[in-house]
């Protein structure tokens, strides 16, 4: 049981370098892995961020219930993206999906993170001085590129969870993205989430 | 089946994983498999750059409103 945890943490850490390095090979790899002890370190670091942000900033609602709440996204996701695959090309595996999900969920993580550190240690509104506005600016670089690193892994995993061509990931996604869009507006206006933690 | 059998095997497996791209438009083809080629290996090379030019446009194009901007998204989470 211990052997499992340590090695599962271990090949979080090593994977999530390895998909900074090489994120084509690590997701193919990722997805033909059935090491599920990683999904389970993943979830467990992202419950440790949400008692973290608490702790930060009170949210509206228990943390245990807005990471209830990302888990309810998280599954929707990945069984969406699995229909939609059953729909066009006829596979049937989830696993792929959970797992390279899973990991594409790293950039978030981080970003989330860094933000929730940032806000207890330069705490909002930032002001038009040169500081605050080097810090806007350094703050916006950062942000991009995360964006474009999860842009890419997500990209990737459904590219190899799916085995689908460009354009039918860019389809599946529009329409996704036609039906998240609302959810997250209203788990806006609920109190939820302010960014949705995807 | 030897070693080498082993690993030449695994690695066509690999090539041969993913059906290669076609948009149907040569150029178009050229385009994605050249902007997906450096993206492979070591992206944030591309990113990094990229990311600091977006940031540097947004403040010339919209000024200070980019710092109300990371004031909201520091509220984000």
């Amino acid at each position: 049981m211990i052997s499992t945890i340590i090695s599962g943490v271990i090949l979080v850490g090593l994977r999530t370098v390895q998909l900074i390095r090489s994120p084509y090979k690590t997701i193919r790899i990722i997805s033909n892995d059935v090491n599920y002890s990683q999904i389970y370190v993943i979830f467990v670091l992202i419950y440790l961020y949400f008692i973290f942000a608490d702790f930060v900033k009170r949210f509206n609602y228990a943390p245990t219930l807005i990471y209830a709440v990302f888990l309810l996204n998280f599954l929707l996701s990945s069984v969406f993206f699995y229909f939609m695959n059953v729909v066009q090309i006829k596979r049937s595996d989830i696993r792929p999906f959970i797992m390279t999900f899973a990991y594409s969920l790293m950039p978030s993580l981080i970003w989330f993170t860094i933000n929730t550190s940032l806000f207890l240690i330069f705490p909002p509104p930032r002001t038009s001085s040169i500081l605050g506005t080097l810090f806007s600016i350094f703050f916006i670089i950062f942000s991009m590129g995360m964006l474009f690193w999860k842009i890419q892994l997500v990209y990737l995993s459904l590219r190899f969870a799916t085995k689908a061509s460009f354009l039918s990931i860019a389809y599946a996604v529009i329409l996704y993205l036609c039906i998240f869009a609302p959810y997250s507006v209203l788990l806006y206006y609920a109190g939820i989430f302010r960014i949705p933690f995807i | 089946m030897d070693t080498f059998e082993i690993k030449l095997k695994k690695k066509l497996e690999n090539v041969y994983e993913l059906k290669p791209h076609s948009f149907g438009v040569p150029l178009l083809d050229v385009i994605y498999k050249r902007s997906t080629g450096s993206l492979k290996k070591n992206p944030f090379i591309l990113f990094i750059p990229v990311s600091i030019f977006c940031g540097i446009l947004m403040y010339s194009v919209f000024g200070s409103l980019i710092v109300s901007l990371v004031s909201r998204l520091q509220y984000g989470f």
